[in-house]
């Protein structure tokens, strides 16, 4: 049971995030279990490993490929019709969508009187 | 105000050649990080690409509560999470113990500790990093994020809560999780 307990603190234990109670506990125990402390010994190991892959540089056309996208959508922004102009080009469009010689009526709604 | 600052207040207002010398500034970390959250160039590079774009555009949304670099890496995060999930990587069922092939032809054992390495075992090194890697690419997408931004980008606790915007006590038991699963990937 102890054993499985520790095992639950070995993570936070490797990184130093375990508070006083729980180190003493987990130090204790891995001075009289070899089991646990090689379990401890193989993650401590395994994030060392995972530190030492490093980090790969990048292409060297990568800014120069956000350079030309950034231009591009600044671009389409700055030419972007206005709110007024697209809501006329939707007005135009709906105008011209009618069948011809069709007259358009307004109506206006009014109350019916009670009978 | 620091260059950094200024080179943000001017990105803000729309100038795309301060911005340019953030992505400069950023674009080894960033591409780092897209590069172990997506296993391989192609994907790394787009998505480093899509990274720094939306920064661009969610500029504004930066308050300053946080260093810029960590609310990059949320950003580069975001991203390749979506990607990550989109995807929908199928999680291959793994084999038990598998030793490492030198040049040679011979087989090997694998050693986390490398106190003094020689060029056979760098060269073990880098096939290993490989296999890390390709360890990790068959981990779900979360348990993959929180690995990679400990073990191999070294950020602390802290930073990875703000990166994930969650609690210190959430990386704690996550990472814990994923460090269980990922060491029985190893062991079988």
């Amino acid at each position: 049971m102890r054993c499985k307990k520790v095992r639950a603190l070995i993570s936070p234990y490797i990184d130093q995030m375990t508070d006083r109670s729980e180190t003493i506990l987990v130090e204790k125990h891995l001075a009289v279990c070899p089991v646990c402390l090689q379990y401890a010994n193989k993650a401590r190991g395994m994030r060392q490993a995972m530190l030492r892959m490093g980090c790969p540089l990048p292409p060297p056309s990568l800014v120069g490929d956000i350079r030309r996208r950034l231009r591009e959508e600044q671009f389409r922004e700055q030419n972007r019709p206005g709110v007024g102009r697209r809501l006329r080009v939707l007005a135009g469009k709906a105008w011209g969508s009618r069948p011809k010689g069709e007259t358009i009526r307004f109506y206006r709604w009014r109350k019916k009187p009670l009978e | 105000m620091t260059s950094e600052e200024q080179l943000l207040k001017r990105s803000l207002l729309g100038d795309a050649e301060a911005f340019e010398e953030i992505v400069i500034k950023y674009q080894n970390k960033v591409y780092a990080l897209t590069f172990r959250y997506m296993g391989n160039e192609e994907d790394a590079y787009d998505m480093a690409q899509e990274a720094f774009l939306k920064a661009y555009r969610s500029l504004g949304t930066f308050k300053g509560d946080s260093s810029f670099s960590t609310w990059l890496y949320r950003v580069t995060t975001n991203v390749c999470l979506d990607e990550l999930r989109r995807k929908k990587r199928r999680i291959l069922p793994l084999s038990l113990d598998e030793p490492l092939n030198t040049r040679g032809g011979e087989e090997v054992e694998k050693e986390l500790i490398d106190p003094a390495p020689t060029a056979d075992q760098i060269y073990e090194q880098k096939e290993f990093s490989q296999y890390i890697q390709n360890q990790l690419d068959k981990l779900k997408p979360d348990y993959k994020i929180i690995l990679v931004l400990r073990d191999i980008m070294d950020l602390s606790y802290a930073e990875i809560a703000d990166v994930l915007k969650c609690s210190v006590g959430t990386v704690k038991s996550r990472l814990s999780r994923a460090r269980m699963v990922f060491r029985d990937k190893f062991t079988g």
